[in-house]
């Protein structure tokens, strides 16, 4: 029972980053249909901002954190601009081998940049101790975590639901000309919901961050995330969230159950396992073609 | 008295000698053979000419334009995507280890690696029997990991297996000198053989079938093509070419890691063939020339720029920058690779020729 208790309660911080993280993916996929596999190295640079900052000013937290946002929220429309959206009309694939490639650029371009091996973001007024919950010493820091990846994560889907602004998002993913028709500015939604979702992979990045140190293997935090988004159905937020939950309690029972070495592969092997037999995931739209 | 119409239409009719020169031409140009012909003729250079390790550079570049070639078929041909080639790699040269330490013969080893890897990637493709487009690449990506994943656990419970990886025995012996270029002309060879296979897949019946499964995948099903036997096929024998590349490359340089297979790697691959341009044997063999190239070239530039220090402290990072860009540039303004602009380069040039050789006709 208590084996139990600690997998799911070391499984749910990550399970809200993969959340926040799936989120951003799953905004620009619905949107422009990009899968943007560069996502994980946008977190990077938010946290590495965030760092060098706490490191190097003795400025306030918050404002190094709406910096390190802002960088990230911008070169994420940098690159739809330059390139990403200019990959329309041809080969579907074109986009995810461009974003591939950006995502080793971002990388190669950081490493100059930021020349120090490992940095750390440390969040103020986070509590450093333990709590007991049924018996099992859980961190403070991760629960919190936890908390504000998922509120996070509520906020931004009701967000979406709710407001004029987040039905004309997914009014201008379902049906972009249709919506043009409806008087939405189908361009700049796109282009806002890439800033959207480089802000939300750098709030990702921070929170991850402050539980590990910030290094270049970050980037690759992103693509674990992809089985959570496949899992939630690829074009679902709510999925999105539901998936990195399920996703980081499954890592939790692994690490706990197997060995923390297998997390990975266990992770990708449940990937392709799920593509063979829950290709759509929880929550995704059915694809039809019509010819 | 006029001939019956019939008679007409089946009376025999000798082609020239004109129609069958021309007739070779095309079968040949279709097979790749004037690019055969090339890396040959390049192979005779570099083997009677360069040293040593100049050779094993060349070497690279020749087990590079296998896998190439393979993910041009994949891609340009069919239109899959696959960020796992460097799994398949992995997968190729570590069953050759395995076969090797079973104690079979090098071309048993060699063939044996790349059957896995066939395998591994026919099961890896299950997932796109169902699915068009993403699922395939989050797939590969998923596969690159799990056989990294395996190939390394092997390395790390083969107690004689150090840090750097396995040994594997010298096929041409030790004492040979030349060995790297017993090596070049074996490679030319199989490389031959590649370009032949991948041309012959990718013209007549097969290729026109890949290529309309890559355009409109939904109306192939209404033209009698078997979608998935063809998807398959392009996977299977693309997963058997990079096992191959894999196994050559662990015997040519008599070593192998699990290391050195990474996302990075896969992700040159896919550089390399949009770069040089996709469907296209001579874009395959030009990409694999530029992206085995590029990291020399890179060392001297930024050692000539920013000195040697940075040179050998991010000589590396830099030369990722350039290809990034490299291939961003391709993908927003060539799509069609270099191999494309070539193609247009060429046919403008005849244009032009025609024109001029009209006006002159016309002046006389």
């Amino acid at each position: 029972m208590d084996n139990v208790l600690l997998a799911v309660f070391g499984g749910l911080p990550l399970g809200a980053t993969y959340a926040l993280i799936a989120l951003g993916l799953v905004l620009v996929y619905r949107t422009t249909g990009t899968f943007n596999l560069a996502h994980g190295q946008l977190m990077l640079l938010g946290a590495f901002v965030l760092a060098s900052w706490q490191q190097h000013s003795r400025g306030p937290f918050v404002l190094g954190l709406l910096i390190g946002l802002a960088v990230a929220g911008i070169v994420a429309v940098v690159l739809y601009v330059l390139v990403l959206k200019r990959t329309v009309g041809q080969p579907h694939w074109v986009a995810f081998v461009a974003t591939l490639v950006l995502g080793q650029l971002l990388d190669a371009a950081m490493s100059l940049y930021f020349s120090a091996p490992s940095y750390v973001v440390s969040i103020p007024g986070m509590p450093k101790g333990a709590v007991a919950i049924f018996g099992v010493r859980v961190g403070q820091s991760e629960l919190i975590i936890a908390g504000i990846g998922v509120l996070l994560a509520l906020v931004f889907i009701a967000a979406l639901r709710y407001t004029r602004l987040g039905i004309q998002v997914r009014a201008a993913g379902q049906d972009p000309v249709l919506a043009s028709q409806g008087g939405i500015q189908v361009r700049s939604l796109y282009v806002g919901s890439w800033v959207v979702a480089g802000i939300l992979a750098a709030l990702a990045g921070v929170l991850y961050g402050s539980t590990t140190v910030v290094d270049s293997s970050m980037s690759g935090v992103a693509l674990i995330a992809i089985p959570a988004m496949v899992l939630g159905g690829l074009d679902s937020f709510e999925g999105a969230v539901v998936g990195g939950l399920i996703v980081g309690v499954i890592q939790g029972f692994i690490t706990v159950y197997i060995g923390g070495q297998y997390v990975n592969a266990a992770t990708y092997s449940f990937l392709l396992v799920l593509l063979l037999v829950l290709p759509r995931g929880l929550f995704g739209t059915k694809e039809v073609v019509k010819i | 008295m006029t001939q019956p119409l019939d008679s007409v239409a089946t009376a025999p009719v000798a082609p020239s000698h004109e129609w069958r020169a021309a007739r070779v031409v095309t079968v040949l140009t279709r097979l790749g053979a004037p690019v055969i012909v090339l890396i040959a003729l390049v192979t005779l250079y570099v083997t009677s000419t360069q040293a040593d390790h100049n050779v094993f550079v060349y070497n690279t570049f020749l087990l590079m334009c296998i896998g190439s070639l393979a993910l041009s078929l994949l891609m340009g041909t069919t239109g899959q995507v696959s960020a796992g080639s460097a799994g398949f790699l992995a997968a190729g040269a570590f069953s050759a280890v395995w076969f090797d330490r079973s104690g079979m013969p090098f071309v048993v080893c060699a063939l044996g690696g790349a059957l896995v890897a066939a395998v591994l990637g026919l099961i890896v493709a299950l997932p796109a029997i169902r699915l068009r487009g993403l699922a395939l690449g989050l797939g590969t990506i998923a596969a690159h990991y799990v056989i990294v994943f395996v190939v390394d656990k092997y390395q790390q419970d083969t107690p004689d297996a150090g840090p750097a990886g396995f040994s594997l025995p010298a096929v041409f012996g030790l004492t040979g000198t030349n060995t790297q270029s017993k090596w070049a002309w074996l490679l030319c060879g199989v490389v031959t053989v590649v370009i032949l296979a991948v041309s012959r897949l990718a013209s007549g019946r097969t290729g026109r079938a890949l290529r309309l499964i890559r355009d409109q995948e939904a109306i192939a099903g209404t033209q009698a093509v078997p979608v998935t036997a063809y998807k398959m096929l392009a996977f299977g024998a693309s997963s058997f070419l990079l096992g191959l590349q894999g196994a050559l490359t662990a015997y040519v340089a008599g070593q192998v890691s699990s290391e050195q297979f990474t996302l990075i790697l896969a992700i040159q691959f896919l550089a390399m063939v949009l770069v040089g341009g996709l469907d296209s044997v001579f874009g395959a063999v030009l990409g694999a020339a530029i992206f085995t190239a590029l990291p020399f070239v890179m060392q001297d530039a930024v050692s000539a720029v920013l000195g040697a220090n940075q040179a050998s402290l991010n000589g590396a990072r830099y030369a990722v920058i350039v290809y990034a860009l490299l291939v961003v540039v391709f993908i927003v303004a060539a799509p069609a690779g270099l191999a494309g602009l070539i193609r247009r380069a060429a046919g403008r040039a005849r244009t032009v020729a025609e024109r001029r050789l009209r006006r002159t006709v016309s002046g006389q």
